[in-house]
Parts: structure tokens; C-alpha cells; sequence
């Protein structure tokens, strides 16, 4: 009995061993910027949902209230919540989505299933016809994806492929009409493609892609939810104010009076939403953006080095679709949530075997992920502009002008010292990839993040 | 008629008219004869790629507007072809700028005359559809002919096909 559980717990380790073996040979030599992003944004979520409702309820309420504003000018009725509480739901959402993103990818089985109703895959067993290219598709996905689930829904032409995880340990590859006309259009193309889902599938960043999808959702209603929740609402409880004030008091009850409340509140209130759409948002979601990029980036770059010609051929597909989608702004917006601009991605595919490339590649997290307080301090500014604007003696230029050298004083500590110790370390961690190879590189890049770090924690 | 049959077409449609999707031929037919939702969301075909993806792919799919007019048309194209009319004659007729022989007007009950004239005016739809998609005017031509002369080769199974795509039920 005992030599039987010696040879079980045996069995176990050499079985922990090979796994361990082969995660080390699957990393990647760009460090995993998404898995490090979700895992800070985890702990900090609670304090940062706390801030994002002080940020806006707080300010908001403190700039509004009667007793810092001129008698008589916002009665603390019913349109002042109107104005006040669609705003702070605004400024939540970035937050609320994020979580539920990530919520999400928790449970990757439900987003599984989920990706699948949407997108309309089916195992290939399903599929009834399966016709010699999409026997050469699998077992080009057999060979360099072992044990990754394929789903199908040849019907979409539009559509390539994507990784998407179907549990903990278990990822499955979409693939679609586009992807077989591709076979035969260009088959160094089509299998650069796989390679590069494959990526994502080795360097098991499909587990935590997909709170991306919340963001692009969000993204892509913009306009509705920034119509309904600001514009509308603004609209309506500036008009209300203006009706207010004018039967309050008759000798104001002119157009000229109301047209004044109408321009200054509504003004104030959109200058609000400015800071909030342009900056607060990109606050929130910029280190995420560049974490998607990241995970992008490595993906093209694993599958220029496993392809003899893998980077020629995801450059084909990108030019063509640059010459495709020339000037398209809505292409421009929608791809920019999810992919890196492809005039970057070109520019780092054409370079991918020289350092630079290597170096850009690895500084776009720590540059997204440092650019959120800037951001962040960008907001507080408008807010506090929008803050004077209402209440004049509150926030006199010279107060905006300190939040934001204020702001820009929390860039550090953490951002700065956790890119710049992952940088330094992830040569030790991944040396088998390339990082192994080219550990001064690393070093010359993350030690002045960790100098900078320690100065600005020692300094504020 | 048997699934075959209906692939069977629908691959040699392909062939045809985009022969970089025959493999998905019979899939994309399938999804046109059960229409609906699924049907108008793969017409709509959007641009922006997913997260974890890579495309979309930038060049449209022919075989989905070549099925699509199909769904719309067919009773008025197996109507004019069961009247006896010369398809690939009119269709020369309309490429030369809608200049009608007798063969394929005179002679004719009116309501034939109008699901011709009906016919030439859908033809015309469909290649500058393909125009609009990127297609030169000679491939635009080039592909109504294709998908006419399969139809028109395979009588019976178009017929069966048509059927099906007004009636949506899928082999």
C-alpha cells in the first residue's frame, strides 16, 4: 500500500512537473501585462468604486447644494436630483463594467457559452459537411494547439476567428467563413492567423481578454447611454430650473433670464460630461487598453517566431485591411478597444526580430497603465472648471490648476514600481523565450520605472 | 430532393461565381433558407473585430448577396425560365443596355412581360450590388451569368431550392 502511494504522489509530481515544464515553455517575452492589470485592478476595485462615487456624488453635490450658490438660483427640488444622479451613474459605469467584465472571466464556462450563442459556433461534429479544408484547418489547429476545442460557424464570411476560453483549463478556437476563403486565398495568411489565436490560447490570456468585451460594449453605446443619461436629463432640469426661477420671481421672468440658466447650468453640466467621457473614462479603462494591446503584441509576435514567414504574412492581412478600411473612423474607434492601431502593428511586425521593436512592445502597459493618473487629473480639473463655473468662489482657476499638479503627483508609487519590477524580473521567470536571451534589455527599461517609483514615494 | 442536391448546387454556384467559398457553400444556403434574424444579422456583416480576434475579414462575401437575391427573386426567375424565356439571352440583352428583342418580350402574355421586365430590373439590382462591393462592371456580369446558368442547368433542384427558401426549412 505504501509503495503504491509513493508511486501515485510520484505520478502527481512528475505530472505538476511537466505542467509547470510546459507553461515555462509557453511564456510569452512580453510579460503578461492583463493577468498583472486584473489582479491590481481586483484589490483596488472597492476603493476605486468608493472614489468614483466620492469623485462624482461628493463634488457634485458639494458644488450644487443651495448654501454655496447664489439665493434662489438652485431650489434643492426634484430637478436638482435629475441633474445631480444620471451623472453619477455615469461615472459608475466604467467601474460597474469593468467588474462585471471581469465577473465574467471568472466564470469562463458561462462566458463560453455565452460567446458561443452570440457568435452562433458549434462543435464540428455539428457541423455536417466537413469538406477537405476544414480537415486541413483542424489538424493545423491539432498540431499547433494541442488539445484546444474548435468551434465553427462557416456561414459568417466576415469573420476570421478567436480565442475564447471554454473553462479554467480549457480554450477553444472560433472559426469562421473568412478564415477557410482565406485558406485559399492566401494559406501563409490563414495559418499566421491560427498561430496568432493559438498565442492566445498558450499564453492563457483568453481566461481575462474578454472584460475587454465590456469595455468595447460600453464603448460602442457611448453615445445612447451618454444621450440618455447626461443630455436628456441636463436638458430637462436646466429647463425645469429656468421655469423655477422665472415664476419665482416675475421680475426675472424674461427669455434672456432663462436662456442665461439654461447656458450656464447646461453648459457647466456638459463640461462635466467632457471630463468624464474624454478623461475619467480613459482614466479607468486606459491601463486596460493597453494591456489588450500587450496581449496582441505578443500575439503577433509568437506567431512571427513559430511561422518561417508568419510576420510577412500577418503583415499581408494587415495591409490589406489598412487599404480596405482607409479613413473608416468607426473601424478606426471599434478595432482601436481591441486590437493596437495596425500602422503600429505593421511597424513592430516589419522590426520583430530587432530589439527596438522588442522595447516598444514591452513599454505600451507601462505607458497605458501611468497614463490613467494623468488622466485621472485631467477630470478633477474640468470637474473643478465646471465646479467654478457654477458657484464662482469655490474653485478659482488657481485651485484647478493645483488639482491637477495634484493629480499628476499620484503617478507613481504603484503604476511606476509594479511595470518596473515585472519588467525587471520577467527575463528570470520566462527564460526560456526570448526574454531569457535579452535580459539587459529588461533591465534597461524597468529599473528607471522602479528609480522613478521609489523617488515619487519617497518624495510625496 | 435530396441535401445533396441542394449542396451540390450551391458548390457549384460557388465555383462559379466565388470559388474561394466553396467550402462554406452549402452552409451559407442552409442559413439563407432559414432566414430570419440569423440571416439579416449575416447581411449586416460587421467590421469591427472581436477581442482575442484577429480581422474581420475586409472583402465581402459573394455568396451571401448572390443567395440573397435568390431568396428574393427566385418565383419571379423559375416563372420567366418556366415561360420558355432565353435566361442567358436577356441577360445578354441586359448587360447590352436594356434593349429588348422580341424573342424575350413579344409574344408573351402580359403578366410574363412584367415578371421579365421585373427580372431585368432585379439583375440590374444584383450587379450593382456587386458593384458596390467591390466587383468590376465585367465581374459583376461575369457572376449573374455564372449563378444564372447553374440555375438554370439544375431546373429541378433550383426549383426545390426556391421552394425552400420561401418556405424556410432547411435540409
Amino acid at each position: 500500500v505504501r509503495k503504491r502511494g509513493r508511486a501515485r504522489v510520484a505520478n502527481v509530481v512528475s505530472g505538476a512537473k511537466a505542467a509547470a515544464d510546459e507553461m515555462l515553455n509557453d511564456l510569452p517575452d512580453i510579460p503578461p501585462w492583463i493577468w498583472i492589470w486584473t489582479a491590481t485592478f481586483m484589490v483596488q476595485l472597492p476603493g476605486e468604486f468608493g472614489k468614483a462615487w466620492f469623485f462624482t456624488s461628493g463634488t457634485l453635490v458639494n458644488t450644487l447644494i443651495p448654501s454655496t450658490l447664489p439665493p434662489g438660483t438652485l431650489p434643492p427640488t426634484w430637478h436638482n436630483a435629475v441633474i445631480i444622479i444620471p451623472p453619477v451613474l455615469i461615472i459608475l459605469l466604467p467601474h460597474v463594467s469593468l467588474g462585471l467584465g471581469i465577473a465574467m472571466t471568472a466564470l469562463p464556462w458561462l462566458r463560453g457559452r455565452w460567446v458561443e450563442r452570440r457568435h452562433r459556433l458549434s462543435p464540428l461534429a455539428a457541423v455536417q459537411r466537413a469538406r477537405p479544408t476544414h480537415v486541413e484547418i483542424l489538424a493545423f489547429i491539432a498540431r499547433i494547439a494541442p488539445d484546444t476545442a474548435v468551434r465553427a460557424y462557416f456561414a459568417n464570411s466576415s469573420r476570421i476567428a478567436f480565442a475564447y476560453p471554454l473553462g479554467y483549463r480549457c480554450s477553444a478556437i472560433g472559426i469562421f467563413g473568412g478564415l477557410t476563403r482565406l485558406w485559399h486565398r492566401d494559406r501563409a495568411v490563414a495559418e499566421a492567423v491560427l498561430l496568432h489565436e493559438a498565442a492566445h490560447v498558450l499564453h492563457r490570456d483568453v481566461l481575462v481578454l474578454g472584460s475587454g468585451s465590456a469595455l468595447k460594449a460600453v464603448a460602442e453605446r457611448w453615445i445612447w447611454i451618454a444621450l440618455l443619461l447626461v443630455v436628456m436629463p441636463v436638458t430637462v432640469g436646466a429647463g425645469a430650473l429656468s421655469l423655477a426661477n422665472s415664476s419665482g420671481s416675475p421680475q426675472q421672468a424674461d427669455a434672456f433670464e432663462g436662456l442665461r440658466l439654461l447656458v450656464v447650468y447646461g453648459g457647466s453640466i456638459i463640461a462635466f460630461v467632457v471630463a468624464c467621457a474624454f478623461f475619467y473614462t480613459g482614466a479607468v479603462f486606459a491601463p486596460l487598453i493597453a494591456a489588450i494591446w500587450a496581449a496582441e503584441l505578443s500575439a503577433d509576435r509568437s506567431a512571427a517566431a513559430r511561422h518561417t514567414g508568419g510576420a510577412q504574412a500577418l503583415l499581408r492581412l494587415l495591409e490589406e485591411e489598412q487599404r480596405q478600411v482607409k479613413g473608416s473612423l468607426w473601424h478606426s474607434l471599434g478595432s482601436g478597444f481591441s486590437h493596437p492601431p495596425s500602422r503600429l502593428r505593421c511597424w513592430l511586425l516589419r522590426r520583430s526580430d530587432q530589439r527596438c521593436a522588442l522595447a516598444v512592445a514591452l513599454l505600451i502597459f507601462p505607458l497605458g497603465y501611468t497614463a490613467s493618473p494623468v488622466l485621472l487629473a485631467a477630470a478633477m480639473s474640468m470637474l473643478n472648471m465646471a465646479a467654478y463655473i457654477l458657484s464662482g468662489p469655490v474653485a478659482p482657476p488657481r485651485a484647478i490648476a493645483a488639482g491637477f499638479i495634484l493629480g499628476l503627483e499620484r503617478i507613481a508609487a504603484l503604476e511606476l514600481l509594479a511595470t518596473g519590477i515585472a519588467l525587471t524580473v520577467w527575463p528570470i521567470i520566462a527564460r526560456r523565450s526570448a526574454a531569457g536571451r535579452t535580459p539587459a534589455l529588461y533591465l534597461a527599461l524597468g529599473a528607471p520605472l522602479v528609480a522613478l517609483g521609489l523617488w515619487n514615494r519617497l518624495t510625496s | 430532393m435530396a441535401e445533396s442536391d441542394a449542396h451540390a448546387l450551391a458548390i457549384r454556384i460557388a465555383e462559379r461565381v466565388a470559388p474561394d467559398e466553396v467550402d462554406i457553400a452549402p452552409d451559407v444556403l442552409d442559413a439563407a433558407i432559414r432566414g430570419g434574424r440569423e440571416w439579416e444579422e449575416l447581411l449586416r456583416q460587421r467590421r469591427t473585430p472581436l477581442v482575442g480576434g484577429i480581422g474581420p475579414d475586409t472583402t465581402a462575401g459573394l455568396l451571401l448577396i448572390v443567395f440573397d437575391w435568390l431568396r428574393q427573386n427566385g418565383p419571379t426567375l423559375l416563372g420567366c425560365i418556366s415561360s420558355g424565356l432565353n435566361i442567358i439571352l436577356l441577360l445578354r440583352q441586359v448587360a447590352g443596355g436594356g434593349a429588348k428583342s422580341p424573342e424575350a418580350t413579344t409574344a408573351r402574355p402580359p403578366d410574363t412581360q412584367a415578371a421579365i421586365a421585373s427580372l431585368e430590373v432585379s439583375i440590374l439590382a444584383l450587379q450593382k450590388r456587386l458593384t458596390t462591393q467591390g466587383q468590376s462592371q465585367q465581374q459583376a456580369a461575369a457572376i449573374t451569368q455564372g449563378l444564372l446558368e447553374e440555375l438554370e442547368a439544375a431546373l429541378t433542384t433550383t426549383r426545390e431550392v426556391v421552394e425552400r427558401l420561401e418556405r424556410r426549412t432547411p435540409p
